[in-house]
């Protein structure tokens, strides 16, 4: 036997037939007011942000911040070495490593 | 209140029409996404964002079909996005175990459907698994007329579908189950 025989399965499927409708649960109105208004404040406040994106932007904000301390310190290693040497030049002094 | 009056009412976003609106549709739609979805927070959950997006919609409802069968197609398009994000879940659940949190697994129907009689509870749960392991499409057509009994005009309606196209899902639908039924009832 291949599938299960067509008259099987209709005689399952009668189950469905004299299956009761069930209602939505109790309050439901109330809830989904609620909840509507919960979006719409969320929504007003941007607080309604995915976290999948939330985590997407701090990983780009560390990663700027990240790059930009280093080209910061880098930038103020290359200025202090020419303040020492121009002060050096003005007081007629030479630097040795 | 006629349709056409009711229509307006909610663009004009008057609360009294929506609550009307609710009450009148909220059992159906709820009743059909619970099939659709065999939970019945899931289905709560959707019954409420099916609300939520007529409410935000009605401006852009074109009036091409009735208001039920406009607010059903919503109810069943958001039933299977609530299908297709459990399939990305469970499949991202399988790759990275350790860093997503565990699925909560409620997919029996039978139990959660007080519509079923007891003797038929173990029937109807293997029929339900077999249903939910069908094609998408296959799935809403032989949930909204052979569980829910929904008339066939209605059906192709909400899923803008033909009549044909239609008794050709449903004909795949039914060798596909007694395939796997027979697997369920062997096993």
């Amino acid at each position: 036997m291949k599938h299960l025989p067509e008259d099987k399965l209709e005689n399952d499927l009668t189950i469905f037939s004299n299956m009761k409708e069930v209602g939505s649960p109790n309050f439901f109105y109330t809830r989904l007011t609620a909840r509507m208004e919960d979006e719409s404040i969320s929504r007003v406040t941007g607080l309604s942000i995915n976290p999948i994106l939330g985590l997407c932007a701090l990983s780009m904000f560390i990663f700027i911040n990240s790059l930009l301390i280093e080209k910061d310190t880098d930038i103020v290693k290359s200025n202090t070495d020419k303040h020492i040497e121009a002060l050096a030049a003005e007081y007629d002094q030479t630097i040795t490593n | 209140m006629n349709e056409k009056e009711l229509i307006s009412r909610l663009r004009r976003g008057e609360e009294p029409a929506f609550k009307l609106l609710v009450e009148n549709y909220q059992d159906r739609v709820y009743y059909s996404v619970l099939n659709i979805l065999h939970n019945a927070n899931e289905a709560e959950d959707t019954a409420q964002e099916t609300f939520i997006q007529v409410h935000e919609s009605i401006h852009g409802f074109k009036e091409e079909s009735s208001l039920a069968t406009w607010i059903y197609r919503i109810a069943v398009r958001k039933a299977l996005e609530k299908i297709r994000k459990q399939k990305n879940r469970q499949r991202l659940h399988s790759i990275a175990l350790w860093w997503m949190p565990t699925e909560e697994k409620s997919i029996d129907a039978a139990y959660l459907n007080p519509g079923i009689s007891e003797e038929n509870k173990e029937k109807a749960t293997k029929i339900f698994k077999a249903i939910s392991e069908l094609p998408d499409n296959q799935r809403i057509a032989f949930t909204l007329i052979r569980v829910q009994g929904m008339k066939h005009e209605e059906a192709s309606e909400i899923m803008k579908l033909s009549r044909k196209a239609l008794e050709s899902l449903l004909s795949r639908a039914k060798e596909n189950l007694k395939q796997k039924l027979k697997y369920y009832y062997n096993s």
